[in-house]
């Protein structure tokens, strides 16, 4: 793939903070479209499912467009897909927050976090992350660098040998997967200063390879 | 092993009709008063957020923190809080759309708590920031209003823990009798509110060094401080508070 016919899709489902996916792309000069719905689908070489807010609301708005089945077929042909945060958790067969089904592209649950003691609920902050596996999403990223989290949920990866990161909140919690085409983080990048940033240059990067 | 969240040290920027007031003595800055420029250096040094604090006075001037919000956000990738004048969904909803990620509401919370309620469901608590500016009486804070100059005759313990309730999803608590006085934060004021919430509490009003700073998030139990003039008059730079915390054994990011 050529940086020339590379075109990144962001999909817009409304429950999404797509507006600061968009200036974090805008800043390292990367172009790309917002997909709106399915027939958008075929112009791109790589997707971004952004999100923020309830798990069924945003799967509604995947289902009733159409876009989950173009998602699905995306994914069938290999395209890259980058999940963050809710976008992440969509990923999943299920989760507890909702009654809906999930994309189901990763084996595995979203679970409530457990709320442990005093901590408060949601994890909401910059908390320190482990890099465990090498990865060229995180080239340039220091071991334990602190990301900005803001979520209620987390994932749970049947295999656990696709978790890329994490962090302890109470518990070990999943930070980031790598299956295949797919890559995701539970942490917003967008809004995790310039280590965030250098997540989406690696993610562009990779692309053109 | 940490399980706890890192402790934040977020600059407070005041901005008038687009224009950063009050600091400005930054010597290696083209301009300090672009709130753009100043928010890139505090970025750069480590801030974990950036408050805005429009402080505007009239109303057809009030675009202008639009397009601060807007221009910031393009070039800054931290979490950002708007306050200053908010008084509907609608104030939120731009300022979000424009790329804040959080609003803090004040005088518009205490004339119809149900603003609170409202606006949690409608764009989820982790972006509802109430801020409450309490100033000392006989036995305890009353909570005041329009800037401090207005006495709603409310405990402010007791306001807290209303507000927490309707879902705000942190506070902001000003000591009006330490604001300016560079003499530290008020550690019972920061303790009391602290005990009596689940949700975290920003310390604001009295910084004057790297001490006060700790003594706020240690004994004063507060998860984040706010400070504006021993940043902007660069007493003190975010890096070296943050190595200082760091040193004394709180979780910074460094």
């Amino acid at each position: 793939m050529s940086s020339k016919t590379l075109t990144l899709g962001i999909i817009n489902h409304r429950y999404a903070n797509i507006h600061s996916v968009k200036k974090a792309l805008e800043y390292i000069n990367c172009n790309y479209t917002e997909l709106n719905n399915p027939s958008e689908f075929n112009k791109v070489s790589a997707i971004i499912l952004p999100g923020v807010g309830a798990f069924d609301a945003a799967m509604q708005v995947l289902n009733d467009s159409g876009m989950s089945d173009a998602l699905l077929e995306a994914n069938n042909r290999k395209a890259p897909i980058f999940g963050i945060c809710l976008g992440m958790q969509l990923l999943f067969n299920k989760s507890e927050e909702g009654k809906k089904n999930g994309l189901g592209l990763i084996d595995g649950e979203v679970k409530k976090i457990k709320q442990i003691n005093d901590l408060k609920i949601p994890h909401m902050g910059w908390n320190e992350t482990y890099f465990p596996k090498k990865s060229n999403k995180f080239k340039n990223v220091k071991n334990k660098s602190f990301f900005y989290y803001v979520h209620s949920y987390e994932c749970v990866p049947s295999d656990e040998n696709i978790i890329t990161s994490y962090t302890y909140y109470g518990n070990k919690i999943c930070s980031s997967i790598e299956y295949k085409n797919i890559f995701a983080t539970q942490f917003h990048p967008e809004k995790s200063g310039n280590d965030g940033i250098k997540i989406y240059q690696n993610f562009i990067n990779y692309l053109k390879i | 092993m940490n399980n706890k969240l890192s402790k934040r040290i977020i600059p407070c920027l005041d901005i008038d009709k687009g224009r950063v007031v009050k600091g400005k003595s930054f010597i290696n800055l083209v301009d300090a008063g672009d709130p753009s420029e100043l928010s890139k250096h505090y970025n750069n040094e480590g801030a974990d957020e950036l408050v805005f604090l429009d402080i505007t006075a009239s109303h057809e001037q009030r675009k202008a923190i639009i397009d601060v919000v807007e221009k910031v956000s393009s070039e800054v990738f931290i979490p950002l809080t708007v306050g200053g004048g908010i008084r509907n969904l609608d104030n939120i909803s731009e300022l979000l759309l424009a790329g804040a990620d959080k609003v803090s509401i004040n005088t518009s919370a205490i004339e119809n708590p149900e603003f609170i309620k409202k606006s949690s469901s409608k764009f989820g608590s982790q972006c509802i920031v109430v801020a409450i500016d309490a100033k000392k009486t006989d036995e305890s804070w009353n909570v005041y209003t329009y800037g401090g100059r207005k006495d709603t005759g409310i405990n402010v313990i007791e306001w807290a823990k209303k507000a927490n309730e309707y879902g705000a999803g942190e506070i902001l608590l000003t000591s009006m009798d330490m604001d300016g006085n560079k003499e530290g934060y008020d550690l019972d004021l920061l303790n009391r509110v602290s005990n009596e919430v689940n949700i975290p509490v920003i310390a604001s009003g009295g910084a004057g060094s790297m001490q006060h700073i700790h003594d706020a998030l240690v004994a004063g139990n507060s998860d984040a401080v706010l400070a504006a003039s021993i940043f902007h008059f660069e007493e003190l730079t975010i890096q070296q508070v943050k190595k200082f915390l760091n040193s004394k054994g709180v979780s910074v990011r460094l």
